[in-house]
């Protein structure tokens, strides 16, 4: 994936969003932890200019599924995980989805979230709706 | 509450893994490859796990990221048991051993996230939008980004 030519970065408006809502929601009154956060953020937008799909002691990549015919041949879904600075539990559990094109030599930042936006220690009724899922991926 | 602990994965776990106790050193030294096993199994067949398993891993999930409590005479004996491991693997058997859980983990966390539809709909829908405005970050740009961001 990864060639001479760096990798042009892009962030999409849901990117820009979802990542001012994770700053409002964590960090508006922790300016340490801003700081941290953007540090973290600022060395894995670059270390993606070189490296489409990182892994280092601090963060991890792997391929996402994405939603059946919503990508190109030549597109591929991925998905970060790292901790969150000063976080905890499921909130300390950060996620990236990102595209990586590479055809045009580009990736576009889609979507920051953490953990706990999609669920906390799961109430019972939701830890036995899991377990009846059966493993199919629910459809979009 | 079903314990990980508890249950031994039987269909997804070579049966030659059970051939060494536990008292037995090679059981604990074969520890990483069990865990990976499990991530790749919880990945490719989730469904080849039954509800006790299922509810089992999903637990030991959220113990991993720190949101159940555990009692403090367990994380006591917990310590001293990785100290043990440190002492008779030595430290990159350790490092071998957190890798192995982080895989599990992140196995882990696909599963609950996927299955949640709300997670499903925002993916969806920032898929949807990838034409939609976008603004290129460069090395220069990026501090002024997330200024504005941040705004």
């Amino acid at each position: 994936m990864s060639g001479s030519k760096k990798w042009t970065i892009k962030a999409t408006e849901d990117f820009e969003r979802s990542l001012k809502d994770l700053l409002k929601n964590y960090y508006k009154k922790d300016p340490k932890g801003k700081t941290e956060f953007k540090l973290l953020l600022k060395s894995f937008i670059e270390q993606l200019r070189t490296t489409t799909l990182p892994k280092t002691s601090l963060l991890e990549t792997k391929r996402e599924k994405a939603p059946s015919k919503s990508l190109g041949s030549e597109q591929l879904l991925a998905k970060l995980y790292f901790k969150l600075p000063r976080l905890r539990g499921s909130a300390g559990e950060g996620r990236i989805i990102y595209l990586i094109d590479s055809e045009k030599k580009e990736i576009k930042l889609l979507y920051i979230y953490t953990h706990k936006q999609y669920s906390t220690r799961p109430p019972d009724k939701l830890l036995k709706d899991l377990i009846k899922q059966n493993g199919k991926e629910p459809g979009l | 509450m079903v314990n990980i602990a508890t249950l031994e994965f039987r269909h997804v776990i070579p049966e030659s893994y059970f051939q060494g106790e536990r008292e037995k050193p090679e059981f604990w030294s074969r520890l990483p490859f069990l865990l990976n096993h499990i991530a790749r199994k919880v990945r490719e067949d989730w469904d080849s796990f039954s509800p006790e398993e299922k509810e089992a891993l999903i637990n030991f999930y959220y113990l991993l990221i720190g949101e159940g409590k555990i009692p403090i005479i367990n994380r006591i004996t917990g310590l001293l048991h990785i100290l043990k491991l440190r002492i008779s693997y030595g430290s990159s058997f350790i490092c071998t051993l957190n890798d192995a859980l982080s895989n599990l983990k992140y196995a882990l966390t696909d599963i609950v996230e996927n299955s949640n539809p709300q997670y499903l709909r925002d993916l969806g829908e920032a898929l949807k939008n990838i034409h939609k405005k976008e603004k290129e970050i460069t090395s220069e740009s990026l501090d002024e980004w997330f200024e504005k961001v941040d705004d």
